[in-house]
């Protein structure tokens, strides 16, 4: 090929070279397709379910309340996020370590929405062939038409998806009437332009570099591959040496391989790689080169899998090994968290009592000679309907609560601050003692819940 | 493109283009790694604190006024701190005298 220098230096010019995938037909297509559909038809419908008269799922940052289905969750229950994140991380590495890079190539949420926006970019600019034709034509009517259509269809969509996930936070029908109404405040249009944007960008523009540059992931996930681990490669015994042939010459009799160097593998790759070239950091496992070549090996009549998913150990001629200890090791890691987890939601308490100390005075003594100190108390009902609760304390000998109100009433999935004075005699005693503060339920014996605190007499 | 690679090194265009594309890279490094740690920072800190109850006076603040913006402008404090870090972080590694000296040997070479 004979370039003009000065294109030729242009052309290093670029930043960065934009990739544009070719479209593929095939077994893992199909089944990115699916996960696909299945991950966003979940994102953007989940908000809307209900569930026993309320968002089925609904982060209320507002209100300070989780609801997840039934359950209802403060930010007292904050642990379990925690667990539930490691619980994530270690899934993570099971399947890693498993399947190699499975979440990249079909469950990040950065390569399903680049899928979407894939979509919407082959719906209004073409196939890859046309859009690199498009790219590099004048601007014209057709091009700004079929550009301006891209950006309004992803500018919806990316619109779309913020709205969607401020949706989780904020309820969603409240959230729709106040854009219908106008009536949003500031911070809600803030966080539905700031996620439809990001979306936009990652989706749209960003793309394969978001994976290569910003993700922690790609870079240390080599620490949790082994020999036995599944990757995609390019059977390179049976490939090389590459070269086209005619149309029926034993292209073994000349010493050539399986691959027909079609470079179909390289324009399928949303990385823009060479997977011939063996396993590389940039590769995310998204199997688009496998469903290229399998076509290709189709056609000119030889077995799939010239690439393929393998392992390091069966390119190597070695049996494949499935249960490593390693893998056995994050699997029962995973189901002692996964018990545990359920254990601790299915028991938890449905109420909670926090003490704090009142902070302006540690005692005070009364005219009758008793000493008093005061507490705020936060009584939370986490159960799905109101009680009523006594507060007593315990362990501190002639003890006496006197609040606002002898029982305290807390509304259904309600948190209620009490400020409570407690009186006991101070004849002979000194210091410090903790005892226990216990909201009795007066509606259902049985429930309660306590909480220890510290009690100062006279130094 | 088919210009070898020896003579891609030849050129001071190539060279600054490569330059600016690394230093957008880094800013988007030092962007997204302080991102991500604010985020965790502001999910950890106001699962304990109540933005409501913020503030050194009994009235709450304006800027609390209502949860939401209380969590949005407390994100954007954690994200300016966790900015200098990693902007500090990214500066003293590529201006550690070693390295830049192995990387001037390098470019020399």
């Amino acid at each position: 090929m004979s370039v003009d220098p000065g294109t030729a230096e242009q052309s290093f010019y670029a930043p960065h070279q934009k990739v544009y995938p070719r479209e593929v037909s095939g077994r893992f297509a199909r089944l990115r397709s699916l996960a696909v559909t299945v991950l966003l038809g979940s994102f953007y419908l989940m908000p809307w379910v209900q569930w026993s008269g309320r968002q089925a799922l609904l982060f209320d940052l507002p209100a300070r309340k989780f609801f997840v289905f039934g359950l209802t969750f403060f930010p007292q229950d904050f642990f379990l996020l925690t667990w539930l994140l490691i619980m994530a991380a270690l899934s993570l590495f099971f399947f890693t370590a498993l399947a190699g890079r499975l979440w990249c190539g079909f469950a990040c949420p950065q390569t399903v929405w680049t899928e979407a926006f894939l979509w919407m970019e082959r719906l209004t600019e073409g196939k890859r062939a046309q859009r690199m034709k498009l790219d590099s034509a004048p601007w014209g009517a057709a091009k700004i038409f079929r550009k301006a259509s891209k950006q309004l269809l992803w500018l919806s969509f990316a619109a779309f998806t913020g709205f969607t996930f401020v949706g989780f936070f904020v309820p969603i029908h409240d959230l729709a009437a106040g854009i219908a109404s106008a009536t949003l405040s500031f911070w809600e249009y803030f966080w539905v332009g700031f996620y439809g944007l990001a979306t936009y960008g990652n989706a749209g523009f960003l793309r394969e570099q978001v994976c290569k540059y910003m993700c922690p992931y790609a870079r240390f996930q080599s620490a949790m591959f082994d020999r036995n681990t599944l990757i995609i490669s390019y059977d390179t015994a049976r490939g090389e040496p590459r070269g086209a042939r005619g149309r029926g010459v034993d292209y073994k009799a000349q010493g050539l391989g399986d691959c027909v160097d079609c470079t179909l593998c390289v324009q399928a790759c949303p990385t823009g790689i060479d997977i011939r070239k063996g396993l590389q950091y940039e590769c995310i496992a998204c199997a688009a080169c496998i469903d290229a070549c399998d076509t290709v090996m189709d056609k000119v009549g030889t077995p799939r899998g010239l690439v393929r998913y393998s392992t390091q150990a069966e390119i190597d001629g070695a049996p494949l090994r499935v249960l490593r200890p390693r893998i056995v090791l994050y699997a029962c890691g995973l189901l002692l968290l996964l018990a545990g987890f359920i254990y601790v939601v299915s028991v938890r308490s449905p109420v909670q009592l926090d003490v704090l100390r009142d902070r302006n005075a540690l005692f005070r003594e009364l005219d009758d000679e008793r000493i008093e100190n005061v507490f705020s108390v936060r009584i939370i009902n986490k159960d799905q309907r109101p009680h009523v609760f006594k507060l007593v304390a315990e362990g501190l000998p002639g003890a006496q609560i006197d609040s606002e109100f002898p029982t305290q009433s807390v509304a259904a999935e309600d948190v209620k601050n009490v400020a409570v004075r407690v009186r006991a005699g101070g004849d002979d005693r000194h210091g410090g003692h903790d005892f226990t503060l216990r909201a009795q339920s007066v509606d259902q014996p049985g429930l309660n819940a306590s909480s220890r605190a510290r009690f100062f007499f006279e130094p | 493109m088919t210009q070898a690679p020896d003579k891609r090194w030849r050129s001071a265009r190539w060279r600054s283009a490569r330059r600016r594309e690394r230093l957008w890279q880094d800013i988007g490094i030092v962007v997204w790694a302080s991102f991500l740690a604010a985020c965790v920072e502001t999910m950890t800190f106001f699962a304990y604190f109540d933005p409501a109850m913020l503030g050194l006076h009994e009235i709450p603040s304006a800027w609390v006024a209502n949860r939401l913006a209380g969590y949005s402008v407390g994100f954007f404090i954690f994200w300016g701190f966790t900015l200098c870090a990693a902007l500090l972080t990214a500066y003293l590694i590529n201006s550690h005298p070693r390295r830049s000296r192995t990387r001037a040997d390098r470019e020399a070479r």
